[in-house]
C-alpha cells in the first residue's frame, strides 16, 4: 500500500520549523491517517521515511505573501508567464527572487480575480533544506491554511488571510486531505522544482545513450573487422591461385583470369592429345574379354574419337541388361539399341558407348 | 537549455549516424565474404585443374617426344615396319592414304585407310601393341573390327591410322 507523508508548519518563522507529519495510506481519493509525528527542525525526526513514497509540504499563511490582481484571462500559463512582470511593480523583492503561485478567486465580468502566492526563493530553499536533512523532500509545497481562507470565497479573503484563525487538528487533517486530492497551489516551481525524478529519467537517457553508442560501435567494429579480415583472406587467396597459376605456367606472363586461362589450356592440351594420341583399344579388348558375360558375343567393334560402338549378338534380354551394367563400370553414357531377333532364336543389338569412365 | 538541446541533438545525430553507417557496412561485409567464397572455390577448382592439366601435359609430352624415324615415310612405311615381325604384312590388303596437314604448329599429319583382312584376335593384339609402342609418333584414330563373312574365327580389320612427322 502506497504511503504519503504531509509536513503540516505551523511555527511562525522559517528559522526554526515546527509541526505534524500526517502520514496516509491508501490511493489518490482514498488515503486513510494511519500516523501524526510531531516535528521540529531542532530535533531529529523520530519517523521512519523510508518506506513513505512522497511528501507534500503545507506552509502556514504568516509565511507567505499575497497579492490579488484583476486580469483579462485565467489559463494557468498565460497568468505564469504575465504574473512575474505585474509581480515586480507591487512588490519590494525582485520577482526573480520570489517564487510564486496564482489561485483564480473568481470573475467579475470579463476580468478574473488573481490571487498571487509568493515567499522568497531563499526563505523556502532554507525551510527545504532544513527538511532535506530529515530525509524529506516534497514534492508539492502548498498551504492548507490558504485552502481553508480561499474556501471561504473573496468577499473577506484579505481578512481572513491576516487574522487567519487557528484550525483544530482535525480540520488540518482533512485540509491535508483535501490538498493531496487537489492541492490549492504548488510553489515548488521554477529552480526549486524537484529534480529527483528528472535526475533519474535523465540518469538513465544517458546510460541508455552511451549504450546505444557503445552497442552500435560494437556492431561497426565488428563489421569492419569481417570486412577487413574478409578483404585480407581475399588477397591472400588471390596470392596463392596467382603462385599455383604461376607454377604451372612459369613463363606466362599475361594473367588475368586464373581459372579462366587455365580451363584454356586445357582444351587447348586436350584437342592437341586428341589429335596425336587418338584411340587405344588395347586396353578395352582387355577389358571387354574379362567383364563379357557368357551368352553375348560381339561381331563388330567400332573405336571413334571416343565413342565406342559394340554391335553383338545375345541369347535373351537378361543377358544383354547383365552385359550393359557389367560394361558400365568402365564405358561411361552406355545406351542399348537396335535390338531385333535373328536366326537361330538370337537376339541382335548395337550398344554405344561415351568412351571410358 | 539552447546549448544542452544543441548538445543532445549532436548526440541524437551520432548515434543515428552510427547506426545508419551499419547498413552500408553490413553490404560490405556480405559483399566482401561472398568475394571471398567464390575466390575459395576458384582455388579449389584451379587446384584440381592444375593436377588434370599436369597429368595431360604429360601424355601428350609423351607422344610428342617420340623420335620422328627420318627414314619412315608415310603410313605404309611405317605399318610395313611394324607388322614386319608380325607375320601379317600379307593380310594387309590397301593403305590409302586419306589427308596430309599440319597439325600443332609444328608437325604434319598424314593419314591413312589401312584394310587388313583375316587376321586373328591375337594378331589384332599384337598390331596394337606395336602400333602403340612404335618408335614414332602413330596414332589410330578410327578402328573398326568384325568377324570375317567367311571364317567367324577370324577378323576384318579397318582402321585410319596416322603419323606424325615433326618439320
Amino acid at each position: 500500500m502506497k504511503k504519503v507523508g504531509f509536513v503540516d508548519i505551523k511555527s511562525k518563522s522559517a528559522d526554526i520549523l515546527s509541526g505534524n507529519i500526517y502520514v496516509f495510506a491508501g490511493g489518490p481519493g482514498n488515503y486513510k491517517l494511519e500516523s501524526v509525528t510531531e516535528y521540529s527542525s531542532d530535533h531529529p525526526l523520530s519517523l521512519n521515511t523510508s518506506d513513505i513514497s512522497d511528501f507534500t509540504l503545507s506552509l502556514p499563511v504568516r509565511l507567505l505573501n499575497f497579492r490579488v490582481l484583476n486580469l483579462p484571462f485565467s489559463e494557468r500559463e498565460k497568468l505564469q508567464k504575465i504574473v512575474p512582470f505585474e509581480l515586480g511593480g507591487l512588490i519590494l523583492e525582485h520577482a526573480d527572487n520570489v517564487v510564486f503561485d496564482v489561485v483564480v478567486l473568481g470573475q467579475s465580468g470579463d476580468r478574473f480575480d488573481v490571487l498571487v502566492t509568493y515567499t522568497e526563493k531563499a526563505v523556502l530553499q532554507k525551510m527545504l533544506s532544513a527538511l532535506s536533512s530529515a530525509n524529506v523532500d516534497p514534492l508539492i509545497v502548498t498551504s492548507i491554511e490558504l485552502q481553508v481562507s480561499v474556501s471561504g470565497g473573496v468577499d473577506g479573503l484579505a481578512t481572513r488571510l491576516v487574522t487567519h484563525e487557528d484550525l483544530t487538528q482535525d480540520e488540518r487533517i482533512a485540509a491535508a486531505l483535501n490538498e493531496l486530492r487537489d492541492p490549492t497551489l504548488n510553489m515548488r516551481t521554477g529552480t526549486l522544482a524537484r529534480t529527483r525524478e528528472t535526475e533519474k529519467v535523465k540518469k538513465k537517457l544517458k546510460r541508455t545513450v552511451a549504450l546505444l553508442i557503445a552497442l552500435a560501435l560494437l556492431i561497426n567494429s565488428y563489421l569492419i573487422f569481417e570486412i577487413l579480415t574478409a578483404k585480407s583472406e581475399a588477397s591472400a587467396v588471390k596470392k596463392e591461385l596467382r603462385t599455383l597459376y604461376t607454377a604451372v605456367f612459369p613463363a606466362e606472363k599475361r594473367i588475368t583470369d586464373e581459372l579462366y586461362q587455365m580451363k584454356s589450356h586445357i582444351k587447348e592440351t586436350k584437342e592437341k592429345g586428341d589429335v596425336l594420341v587418338g584411340v587405344r583399344p588395347l586396353q578395352l579388348l582387355l577389358e571387354l574379354s574379362q567383364k563379357t558375360p557368357r551368352g553375348v558375343v560381339f561381331n563388330e567393334i567400332g573405336f571413334d574419337r571416343g565413342l565406342v560402338t559394340l554391335k553383338g549378338e545375345a541369347t535373351s534380354m537378361n543377358e544383354i541388361d547383365g552385359a550393359k551394367a557389367r560394361l558400365s563400370e568402365f564405358l561411361g553414357d552406355m545406351s542399348v539399341s537396335d535390338i531385333r531377333p535373328s536366326a537361330g532364336d538370337k537376339t541382335l543389338f548395337t550398344m554405344v558407348a561415351k568412351g571410358r569412365r | 537549455m539552447k546549448r544542452n538541446l544543441s548538445r543532445d541533438k549532436v548526440l541524437a545525430f551520432i548515434i543515428l549516424g552510427l547506426f545508419i553507417l551499419i547498413v552500408p557496412l553490413l553490404m560490405t561485409a556480405r559483399s566482401a565474404s561472398k568475394e571471398l567464397d567464390t575466390l575459395k572455390a576458384k582455388q579449389k577448382e584451379l587446384a584440381s585443374l592444375s593436377r588434370e592439366y599436369r597429368t595431360l601435359k604429360e601424355n601428350v609430352d609423351f607422344v610428342e617426344q617420340r623420335p620422328s624415324l627420318s627414314q619412315i615415310h608415310g603410313v605404309a612405311n611405317a605399318l610395313d615396319t611394324i607388322s614386319s615381325s608380325l607375320g601379317i604384312k600379307g593380310k594387309i590388303k590397301s593403305v590409302k592414304t586419306v589427308t596430309t596437314r599440319e597439325v600443332a604448329g609444328s608437325m604434319t599429319e598424314e593419314s591413312a585407310e589401312v584394310l587388313i583382312e583375316k587376321v586373328t584376335l591375337n594378331e589384332l593384339v599384337n598390331l596394337f601393341y606395336r602400333i602403340g609402342d612404335a618408335p614414332m609418333i602413330l596414332s589410330m584414330k578410327r578402328v573398326s573390327m568384325k568377324k570375317s563373312f567367311e571364317n567367324p574365327e577370324v577378323l576384318d580389320v579397318t582402321m585410319t591410322l596416322a603419323i606424325f612427322t615433326k618439320k
